[in-house]
């Protein structure tokens, strides 16, 4: 592979290569399994960014498509034994009650790491560490937005990025989603809190990047709790918040 | 250990098992010709495909079109859909996209483009309200990502995905070498794609 057609599997995977050259690296990426293997990942990044711009579509659109579905014939396989799953472990189904909403969101996470586990079977291991890692929140999340009576309230944190914070009463579960606040300096971590009347209660120390659940805390919203803040604290958590919330909201009701 | 989901099924599938089937499930139910699969799959993929191709025509009339042809594709082309290429959801929406950007490329003149380019260039990438609280969480993971990279990277990714520019046009817009912004779209990505746990 030469270096200048390893650098354009990126704006082959976005669709950013005029006609001609698309050609070229087409018949390239046939005698070129790494950068096939390469693209692969990159479309499957690059379908994140289409994913986190869905939009619905017009009613019109589901009843037209779903009427030419109706007297449109399939093609035929390309290979007659077609394996609708490799050999190895079954697949995992999912045990949480989804609503579509928290579906769609399940599904862009492990539609894209689940297409890992396919792979190969030598990555298999380490594909599943990674799938139930993620699932961990993702499960969570999807859990508590699957709930009928989820509620959300979002709001900037004081020096910077945002926090979501998702309750179900019904549940007993909610979540905090933190985004772009600002990196905690060594030896430190964000750590989150649960306020009422008889003073604030710690709810966790809030994931950092290196967990794969950055910034998503699940925790048990306390009856009596009516705000939940955000504090820069030791790196073990402390019994008390030591500084000033970088992040306060007012739980949803 | 023989799993048909059919009428031969001993017991129906409880509603949320059902609901929690993932798109390759389904999209194997779909290759056996079933519309019922189908139909569920649509209401998982239709939202990020219609909002796909939307981003890059910009027109409603026109990407409802080619929404339609993308889903009717998926339909059509189940049975040649092979796992190991990466999940169905990025399969429909590497389709989505591919034909967003054919739309554009074959029926837009070079001057259209330019006019364009020049609505768009202070257009940021995720101004719409977000439908779902689910919706708006995958935006923040993406955003978030998006923020880790260089201001070069996310601007070149921004431009050819989200509107659809060859590489060329992307490094006329921002004033970059070829060769920099060939660079950049592929750090960029794969800068996203280790952000958002795509790979390996």
């Amino acid at each position: 592979m030469t270096p200048d057609a390893h650098t354009l599997t990126g704006a082959y995977a976005l669709d950013a290569l005029d006609e001609p050259e698309r050609r070229l690296f087409e018949q390239h990426l046939a005698a070129c399994p790494a950068c096939a293997q390469e693209v692969d990942e990159l479309r499957a990044t690059a379908a994140r960014l289409g994913a986190a711009v869905a939009t619905r579509p017009p009613e019109a659109l589901r009843d037209r498509v779903l009427a030419t579905v109706t007297r449109t014939r399939q093609d035929p396989p390309l290979r007659p034994a077609h394996q609708p799953h490799p050999a190895g472990p079954a697949p995992r189904r999912w045990p949480l009650r989804l609503a579509v909403a928290g579906a769609a969101l399940l599904l862009g996470l492990s539609g894209a790491l689940g297409a890992l586990a396919w792979r190969t079977q030598r990555q298999l291991d380490t594909a599943q560490q990674q799938l139930s890692r993620a699932l961990g929140c993702t499960e969570r999340i999807a859990a508590v937005l699957g709930a009928p009576d989820a509620r959300a309230v979002s709001g900037a944190g004081a020096a910077g990025g945002t926090a979501t914070v998702v309750v179900s009463r019904s549940r007993g579960e909610a979540l905090l989603l933190a985004s772009g606040l600002p990196p905690t300096p060594n030896g430190r971590a964000y750590q989150a809190w649960l306020i009422g009347p008889s003073g604030p209660r710690s709810a966790g120390l809030v994931p950092g990047p290196a967990t794969g659940c950055d910034g998503e805390l699940g925790f048990t919203p306390a009856g009596d709790a009516q705000r939940i803040g955000v504090t820069v604290e030791p790196a073990g958590g402390s019994t008390r918040p030591t500084t000033t919330p970088v992040v306060l909201l007012s739980l949803p009701a | 250990m023989d799993e048909h989901a059919g009428p031969a099924r001993r017991r129906p599938l409880p509603a949320a098992e059902a609901a929690a089937r993932t798109p390759d499930e389904l999209l194997v139910e779909v290759a056996r010709g079933s519309e019922a699969a189908f139909e569920r799959l649509y209401d998982m993929v239709a939202g990020p495909v219609y909002g796909t191709v939307l981003r890059v025509l910009r027109d409603p009339a026109q990407s409802e079109e080619v929404a339609q042809e993308v889903l009717v594709e998926l339909w059509r082309t189940a049975t040649r859909y092979s796992p190991a290429r990466g999940g169905a959801l990025a399969w429909v929406l590497t389709l989505a996209h591919h034909r967003a950007v054919d739309r554009v490329r074959s029926a837009q003149s070079s001057a259209d483009r330019e006019s364009r380019a020049g609505a768009l260039a202070e257009g940021r990438p995720f101004d719409e309200v977000a439908e779902s609280v689910a919706g708006r969480l995958e935006r923040e993971r993406v955003r978030r990502c998006l923020r880790t990279l260089t201001e070069l990277q996310r601007e070149s990714l921004v431009l050819a995905y989200y509107r659809g520019y060859t590489y060329r046009e992307v490094a006329q817009l921002l004033g970059a070498p070829l060769g920099t912004v060939k660079t950049r779209l592929r750090d960029g990505l794969i800068r996203l794609r280790d952000c958002l746990g795509v790979t390996r």
